[in-house]
């Protein structure tokens, strides 16, 4: 009897998962608790284990596709079982999630349980409220017509004929056409790809057949265009696709305005020198980072209504006060949270950021590692950035963007002039939260804690 | 002043007529009340689809004035038409089945009351237009005049039609063409409801002044004075003096139709006209005179009612239409593509490839020496008007019942010089010059063409066809319909069409696409000389009515053109340049235009497929449906305006077809401006689509920026 290993769900808001790599192969024995393959989220990659023990049968989702919460990615076979495993019906796609819809709370709750994306399910409530008969109706639905959701995907009559032909999903095609929309040509490649994984392993459930694609429109080569030629199209990865939708929902929702102040940046600066040359080998490296989370949180113990966020029209202070501190990544950014950062000591602070950063970097983030932060800083004073606004990480309520520490002519208390590094530090923020007095008080005190950090200890 | 009744107590007039053709006319009547009224019963018992207009008190017209026709004689009929159907002979059982729209009616139960014309009898059309048979009246007796038959045309038709344009358009150029035609109006006192003495100034009959012809009036409830009225209308035409105008005064015992409550006129004045009944004083006059005995007459009116029993019983028993034959007859199809089931039917989306189609048996009549279908184009160049030009003078060489008929074609050649040297080659009498009477023009020739002429019409403009529509939409395009594929119109419409002239709103219209919309036509738009004779060939050769459409830029355009006569098959389109990257559809000025279009692209490393409809109706949807499963990408271009225009069918029968599986971006439609077409260059060329408009959708379709 076939056993399913079905995507699991890790996180709460998790709608679906990308397939980053198989661990084992078709064929491979796996044992039960045995990591069988890689699974990318919005946020981390986590490792999938096997239920049981066995053969690993058969796969049905190729790296890169994105699989909705529950649906079978591979079955397992009892050792000496046939591995022809029952032929699921094809995954439907999930479709990038839009701006979430109102619904009930049971509709909400019975759309979590099934890894609905609420945004799917057309509301019939009041006002276009999501009501539990809409998910029903929405499950029977899907229930009824798996394939329903790969007429969404926006692709010309003949890639969609290409790839009916071929057996291609469509939903798991990055189209190259006016707004993403997929061309045959987009099938073909899709099809070459799926062809060539095939040859290395045997045959999964949906790859092509072994016909020869069909005659695909051509798209000229054009000389003397006037519009950019297009080098790559990359779909968005799980955590583009998060950049993208929690960005864009950030600016669409969050009305956000900008203060800004220059810190005279001199005894910072000294004192990260101080750590510096103090510190041994194998111990954290101190950075200035670390020092602006320190100061933050200090900043934030004296202002909550900058450690608050806005949720399902209200106004959330939190008590922690986790400072989320942006790292870029080749992908990306990837957010890593400080918790507790007000009672963390500077050392502690800066051991954290290193441990971060390094695992963020490799991938090995976990789950765990990004989430619950409540205030977020973004430092690009390592570039020639001068100054920034950043856009608020909702639901957080702010987030602090900070420059490059460059010397500037500055008076001194005797009107004369002197020569001293200053960074500018912006802050961005929620105005359905906070208004401008609070952040400039807020703002007030970051920059006498920096300009006089004895302040911090 | 203007009198409606004449003397009530007057005999009718003594005519000495044998006494067999005096019967003879007392039995037609009575078969006309009896054919009548049962016809109003059949209605009541919910027999009868439609309306109808009962004839019932005016049959002395019918019966009197077709008694002065021999049986070669045509004539045109009305809306109230069963009389004159009846007088001339038709089949009252056939009649019948028709009016309860049976198979074996005289129209096969396509026309109804309102058509029940037996063409083959002479009768070429009852006519559901008030004056809409007075074109074809005249063009058949052109017909009869050009092809020498001595036949006779009497034209019927009511007051209503004497404030009708189409009265005067005909009754002039009947008169200056001297033409062998009778006009009869029927002046029954009532146009629905408008009185004849409200709606007409003066008498109908001195009307006929203003037209330079004698112009009597007579009873219409004396069978003998009408005879003799229209007997002394119809020698004189016979004698080569041409037409007349008789009005006969009478009367319609019933309502317009059935509907009619006849609130416009009294029980009295009805009580008063049938006092004077037709039939009975007719009766009188005979038994007065000897020539019968009541009981005679009773076995005569008994004779006629039994005749319209066994026709109801004919017309009961007989079957419906089957539904399979929906479109048999809407266009005349030639022999061999009837017995082809492919072919059956005429294909106005050729979805399937065309074959090799055999050659109009018109064509292949007519030249002893030709080219075939699509020759080499050889190495002689004419321009479009020379082309046209030659294909008209071909055609009348070697036919003589080719002519041409328009306005301004004779000396002056034309508006746009086409049929220079025409006039002096063939002549006034086949190259006929019209007054400014463009619905006259239409239907002259629509007449004509059903009456063994091939007339060429030209309209100066294509925008003044609006002037004709009447007898093109109405007439010409659903006579062989109406009459359940019992006749042909064959006849040619050339439009000078399109902007780029100058000449504004009222000289530059591009109207093709109202035509594709009437069932009955086939609307022909070549863009290169060698199709623009080819093509014209093909339409004359063609026995039904060919819209074809001239865009005036394209006159002076130079090409190959073989100097033999050959056709173009009309409904095939021609693939003017091959690419691989985005189908260009089109026809007329379009395809320069994108040929143009393409080559710029070509140099851009764009390869467009250029096709040439040709003809839009019927249309080779087969060519297309090819051409964008190769490229996947489909650009429709015309002059006309886009909305609602041709390119929408097009691109609505590709979404349709399974060449809409190969699209790789939207289908693209570029069209006129909503806009009348203004007089300055710049916003001239702005309101239609040019060759970089044209450039610029085939550059982004190609790239997918669509």
């Amino acid at each position: 009897m076939a056993v399913p290993i079905i995507m699991p769900k890790f996180e709460m808001a998790q709608e679906s998962g990308t397939i980053a790599r198989w661990l084992k192969q078709v064929g491979d024995p796996v044992s039960k608790g045995e990591a069988v393959l890689e699974v990318e989220t919005d946020k981390i990659t986590m490792e999938v284990e096997s239920p049981a023990d066995g053969v690993l049968a058969q796969v049905l989702a190729e790296p890169g596709a994105r699989v909705p919460i529950g649906q079978p990615i591979a079955y397992l076979a009892a050792a000496g079982e046939p591995t022809a495993a029952p032929s699921p019906a094809s995954q439907p796609a999930s479709a990038p999630a839009g701006r979430p819809p109102k619904a009930t709370p049971i509709a909400q709750k019975l759309a979590a349980e099934h890894g609905i994306d609420l945004s799917q399910v057309t509301g019939t409530g009041r006002d276009g409220q999501v009501t539990r008969q809409d998910v029903e109706a929405f499950i029977a639905r899907h229930k009824a017509h798996p394939q329903a959701d790969q007429a969404k995907v926006a692709a010309v009559p003949a890639a969609r004929r290409m790839a009916n032909e071929l057996g291609v999903d469509l939903s798991h095609v990055a189209g190259s056409g006016p707004g993403g929309r997929v061309q045959s040509s987009d099938v073909a490649r899709a099809a070459a790809a799926q062809r060539e994984a095939s040859t290395q392993r045997p045959v999964p459930a949906h790859s092509a057949p072994a016909s020869a694609a069909p005659a695909m429109v051509e798209t000229p080569e054009v000389k003397g265009q006037r519009t950019p030629t297009v080098r790559r199209t990359l779909p968005l990865s799980g955590m583009r696709r998060t950049i993208a939708q929690r960005m864009s929902q950030s600016v669409r929702e969050a009305p956000q305005f900008n203060l800004s102040v220059d810190v005279d940046m001199s005894r910072a600066l000294a004192i990260i020198e101080d750590w510096r040359a103090a510190q041994a080998e194998g111990q954290p490296r101190m950075t200035l980072t670390a020092l602006l989370v320190k100061t933050c949180a200090w900043a934030l113990q004296r202002h909550p209504a900058l450690n608050a966020g806005f949720k399902d029209e209200a106004i959330i202070e939190w008590s922690d006060i986790n400072i989320g501190v942006a790292v870029a990544v080749d992908e990306g950014l990837i957010v890593p949270v400080i918790h507790h950062a007000d009672r963390l000591s500077l050392l502690e602070i800066a051991a954290r950021l290193n441990d971060v950063s390094a695992r963020g970097r490799a991938g090995q983030l976990q789950l765990a590692d990004v989430q619950g932060g409540t205030f977020t800083l973004s430092n690009l004073g390592m570039f020639a950035v001068d100054r920034f606004t950043a856009i608020v990480n909702p639901p957080q309520a702010a987030i602090l963007a900070v420059g490059r520490a460059a010397k500037r002519i500055v008076p001194d208390d005797q009107g004369q002039t002197r020569v001293a590094p200053i960074a500018t530090l912006t802050v961005s923020a929620d105005h359905r939260v906070v208004d401008g007095a609070q952040v400039g008080r807020f703002l007030s005190d970051l920059q006498r804690g920096l300009e006089r950090p004895g302040l911090l200890l | 002043m203007t009198s409606s009744i004449v003397d009530t107590n007057a005999p009718v007039s003594a005519q000495a007529l044998p006494f067999e053709r005096l019967l003879k006319m007392l039995y037609e009547m009575h078969l006309i009340r009896a054919f009548e009224e049962a016809a109003e019963q059949q209605y009541f018992a919910g027999k009868v689809h439609g309306t109808m207009h009962l004839y019932i008190g005016e049959e002395a017209t019918a019966v009197g004035c077709i008694a002065a026709l021999e049986p070669g004689d045509q004539i045109t009929s009305t809306h109230r038409g069963h009389g004159h159907a009846i007088a001339k002979g038709q089949d009252v059982r056939e009649m019948m089945a028709e009016l309860l729209a049976k198979r074996t009616g005289v129209c096969r139960g396509l026309g109804g009351s309102m058509h029940m014309a037996d063409v083959e009898l002479g009768n070429l059309g009852a006519n559901g237009i008030v004056a809409g048979g007075m074109g074809s009246a005249v063009g058949a007796a052109l017909s009869a005049h050009l092809l020498k038959t001595g036949r006779m045309v009497m034209c019927f038709f009511g007051d209503g039609a004497v404030s009708n344009g189409n009265f005067h358009e005909t009754l002039n150029l009947a008169s200056i063409w001297k033409l062998p035609v009778v006009f009869v109006c029927e002046n029954n006192q009532y146009a629905m409801s408008m009185p004849a003495r409200e709606a007409i100034p003066v008498r109908v009959a001195d009307r006929a002044a203003a037209y330079a012809m004698p112009g009597v009036q007579v009873d219409g409830m004396d069978v003998l004075a009408v005879y003799q009225a229209a007997k002394a209308a119809v020698d004189r035409a016979r004698a080569g003096q041409g037409p007349s105008l008789v009005e006969v005064l009478t009367y319609r015992y019933k309502g317009h139709s059935r509907s009619d409550k006849q609130v416009y006129r009294s029980k009295e004045e009805v009580k008063a006209w049938q006092a004077r009944d037709a039939i009975i004083r007719f009766e009188a006059h005979l038994i007065q005179q000897g020539v019968l005995t009541r009981a005679q007459a009773d076995d005569i009116r008994n004779r006629a009612i039994r005749d319209i029993e066994e026709a109801v019983a004919f017309a009961d028993a007989s079957p419906e239409p089957d539904p399979a034959e929906l479109l048999n007859e809407v266009y005349y199809e030639e022999p061999a593509n009837r017995t082809d089931p492919a072919m059956r039917g005429i294909m106005l989306r050729t979805s399937a490839p065309i074959n090799a189609r055999p050659l109009p048996t018109w064509f292949t009549r007519t030249f002893a020496q030709h080219a075939g279908s699509e020759p080499p184009p050889g190495e002689r160049e004419l321009t479009g008007s020379e082309a046209l030009r030659e294909a008209m003078a071909q055609a009348m060489e070697a036919a003589p019942n080719v002519i041409l008929i328009g306005e301004d074609i004779g000396k002056y050649g034309g508006a746009f010089g086409v049929t220079l040297g025409l006039y002096d080659r063939f002549g006034p009498e086949r190259v006929r010059d019209t007054p400014i009477s463009e619905n006259a023009i239409a239907g002259v020739s629509f007449g004509a063409g059903m009456t063994g002429l091939v007339p060429i019409a030209e309209f100066q403009f294509q925008d003044f066809v609006t002037l004709a529509m009447e007898q093109i939409v109405l007439q010409a395009a659903k006579v062989r319909y109406m009459f359940g594929g019992r006749t042909i119109c064959q006849m040619v419409v050339r439009l000078p069409a399109g902007s780029g002239t100058g000449a504004a709103a009222q000289h530059s219209e591009s109207l093709e696409s109202w035509f594709v919309n009437v069932p009955g036509l086939k609307v022909v738009a070549p863009s290169t000389p060698y199709d623009m004779k080819g093509l014209l060939l093909a339409a004359i050769s063609d026995q039904n009515p060919i819209i074809f459409v001239e865009h005036k830029l394209l006159y002076r355009v130079k090409g190959p053109v073989p100097e033999l006569p050959y056709v173009v098959p009309i409904g095939k389109a021609a693939v003017r340049r091959a690419g691989r990257h985005v189908t260009i559809v089109g026809a007329s000025i379009a395809m320069p235009r994108a040929l143009e279009a393409a080559a710029q692209l070509a140099g851009e490393g764009i390869e467009c497929e250029v096709i040439d409809l040709r003809t839009l109706k019927p249309y080779d949807l087969h060519t297309i449906m090819q051409s964008v499963k190769k490229t996947g990408r489909l650009l429709i271009a015309h002059e006309a305006p886009l909305i609602g225009g041709y390119g929408a069918e097009i691109a609505a029968a590709i979404a349709q077809s399974e060449a809409f599986a190969y699209l790789e971006a939207p289908i693209v439609r570029l069209g006129g401006a909503d806009v009348p077409i203004p007089y300055n260059r710049t916003l001239e060329r702005a309101a239609t689509p040019q060759t970089e408009d044209i450039a610029e959708a085939a550059r982004r379709l190609a790239r997918l920026q669509i």
